[in-house]
């Protein structure tokens, strides 16, 4: 007895592994995976300031700077950057923690946006004995109609900064290299290194209406909403 | 990571495989975002006269859009109001979708103008 109660036990294991295996969160069509996205068809777009979980004060920024040009060749009206944040700053409404999970009717009614882009900056490190950088960014686009979430991603990027430099300098070009790499990303890569990661998370946001394959690609297999890669 | 690094900036600057000519848009838009020095700002408004110039080289022959009414935002912010304006109504005719914006800044910029007469 005790042993047909274990076999049961066993098999209803077995099931509920091959059910949340099989579970349909992944390996969806775009037009499955962002069904409230494809019906609602946003077009513009306003970028709120990225909220920055990490140490380094500049990381912020550079997210900003660098998501205009990936959602524009996404094919959507980005909102004019410099005119909405100086709109944002004169209504003390620029601080985005305090909407990412508020109403945004208002949003549409000021600028005229269909949806909002939230990131969330979790990680930017580099790991010095690695030689790795990483980062982890978080991406929530809502509707400023129906305040649902539209697209949602996170990635973690991570950079191998040495993978090119052979090893035949010794100690100190490994110590000097080292210090070029942390300079490097510590300036101006930074924005190379966020545009990449915003360009690897949003190629899954389906096209918007300026691109050519605007509700084309709702029968592409959507991507991964969490995923890392190894550079 | 240099040989990657070096092939996304070449990938993204040869705009025929892009809907948009950016230029240094990127960098000079991010110096501007942390400094907002008034070299800067100029540097920027230098970009956005290269893409108005350089626009038909990418895939849609477009200025991107948002560029005309940030430009304009700067024209009018430097005190050159007829500019400024000319390029925010660019922006409309360029985009539609931006007219609830643009127009909002046009009617702000008004009534200030009316309230400072009085």
């Amino acid at each position: 007895m005790k042993m047909i109660a274990k076999n049961k036990l066993a098999v209803i294991a077995v099931m509920a592994i091959f059910f949340v295996a099989c579970a349909p969160t992944e390996g969806l069509k775009k037009s499955q995976k962002y069904e409230s996205l494809y019906q609602e068809d946003p077009q513009t777009i306003l970028i709120m300031m990225p909220i920055n979980m990490t140490d380094n004060v500049e990381i912020k920024e550079v997210f900003y700077t660098t998501l205009t040009t990936i959602l524009a060749e996404r094919g959507y009206y980005v909102m004019p950057p410099f005119l909405c944040q100086e709109i944002l700053r004169s209504e003390s409404a620029n601080d985005s923690e305090w909407f990412e999970n508020a109403p945004l009717q208002k949003f549409g009614e000021v600028f005229g946006a269909d949806a909002v882009l939230f990131t969330t900056i979790h990680e930017w490190s580099k790991q010095s004995l690695k030689e790795t950088v990483t980062i982890k960014v978080a991406y929530v686009l809502k509707s400023t109609k129906t305040n649902s979430v539209l697209f949602t991603r996170t990635g973690t990027l991570i950079y191998d900064i040495d993978e090119d430099d052979e090893d035949d300098g010794g100690f100190f070009q490994r110590m000097i290299d080292s210090i070029i790499n942390t300079a490097l990303v510590g300036k101006n890569h930074m924005i190379d290194l966020s545009r990449d990661c915003n360009a690897a998370t949003l190629a899954d946001l389906p096209a918007g209406k300026y691109h050519p394959k605007h509700l084309k690609d709702s029968v592409e297999t959507a991507g991964l909403s969490v995923f890392t890669i190894n550079q | 990571m240099k040989t990657m690094l070096g092939v996304s900036v070449v990938m993204y600057l040869c705009s025929c495989s892009h809907l948009y000519y950016w230029g240094s848009y990127d960098d000079r838009s991010y110096k501007v975002v942390k400094n907002s020095s008034e070299d800067d700002v100029q540097h920027l408004l230098v970009s956005y006269d290269d893409i108005a110039k350089k626009y038909t080289s990418g895939k849609r022959k477009m200025i991107p859009p948002g560029i005309c009414a940030d430009y304009g935002y700067f024209q009018m912010k430097t005190g050159n109001i007829e500019r400024g304006k000319y390029w925010l109504e660019r922006e409309k005719t360029l985009y539609p979708e931006s007219t609830t914006l643009v127009e909002r800044i046009l009617k702000t910029y008004e009534k200030n103008e009316n309230d400072s007469q009085k």
